[in-house]
């Protein structure tokens, strides 16, 4: 393999990321498994924005991404609290079965 | 040899990421995305960004999914949900494997150049850490403020159910 490795391939990687973190979002009915596809996406847009930010010789994508990984920390804190408490009130992760907030 | 490396470690992560995706046990998927991300890390020191690589290892293969474990096996990993079934899931299936390939052969096709050299100290601790307490020190400190509103909040969630129990304990109506 003697070919460079530059922008485009890297956002290949980010878009198959990406479409895998949304795959699992729409198709898994297991919450904790939601979750984790959703922390698949955050990492996927990191992945094109350092890549964007190597492209451009600027920093300000690093920022970026160490803001996408303090929001990413809290949103898992405060979302598996959720998820635990709606497992003791209703035994199961399943969001199928998440429909008190319909009834 | 760059392009050898950036196969194997691309490779690695799309496909530890579909394996994260298709198990059924949460607990294997949590496994297969902290491989996920090792490999992600190899790809953001790849692309020069050496800090982020290893905030990449300590923060999230580390300290998020050590939380996501955790919470997964106090969970119990005994709900295997049965599989949906339908025509909707094929199609969607279909339409995306046939948008991926017309973005592949686009990106692909467009431009081939490599990056151009970075200079010293790219993507190190010094550089980042310096635009962060200079041009981004509210960005900084606002994310500080974030993380700590949502420990009050888990904190907050986690002790009102601990009250919850409390009460029931006392009122002897507890099974």
């Amino acid at each position: 393999v003697s070919e460079t490795i530059g922008l485009n391939h890297y956002l290949v990687v980010s878009v198959l990321l990406f479409l895998i973190g949304i795959a699992g979002v729409l198709f898994r009915r297991n919450a904790l498994v939601m979750f984790m596809s959703i922390e698949l996406m955050l990492t996927a847009v990191n992945v094109s924005v350092l890549a964007y930010s190597r492209f451009l010789l600027d920093h300000t994508g690093h920022v970026l991404v160490l803001l996408v990984l303090a929001v990413a920390a809290a949103e898992v804190a405060v979302g598996l609290a959720i998820l635990v408490e709606i497992f003791r009130k209703r035994d199961t992760v399943d969001v199928d079965r998440f429909r008190h907030l319909m009834e | 040899m760059t392009a050898f490396f950036f196969y194997l470690f691309s490779g690695l992560a799309v496909l530890c990421a579909v394996m994260t995706v298709t198990r059924r046990d949460a607990v294997t998927s949590a496994f297969w995305l902290i491989s996920c991300f090792l490999n992600v890390a190899a790809l953001f020191a790849m692309l020069s960004a050496h800090f982020m690589a290893v905030l990449q290892v300590l923060i999230y293969a580390g300290a998020i999914m050590v939380f996501f474990l955790f919470v997964t096996m106090f969970l119990g990993h005994a709900q295997r949900t049965p599989r949906g079934k339908g025509l909707l899931v094929p199609m969607v299936i279909i339409a995306t494997i046939l948008a991926l390939a017309w973005v592949m052969t686009e990106l692909l096709s467009a431009h081939r150049e490599g990056f151009e050299p970075a200079p010293d100290g790219y993507g190190g601790v010094i550089t980042v850490s310096r635009l962060l307490l200079t041009d981004y020190v509210f960005l900084f400190e606002m994310s500080g403020l974030l993380l700590l509103v949502a420990v009050i909040g888990a904190v907050f969630i986690a002790r009102r159910i601990r009250r919850q129990r409390d009460t029931f304990l006392e009122g002897g109506s507890r099974v």
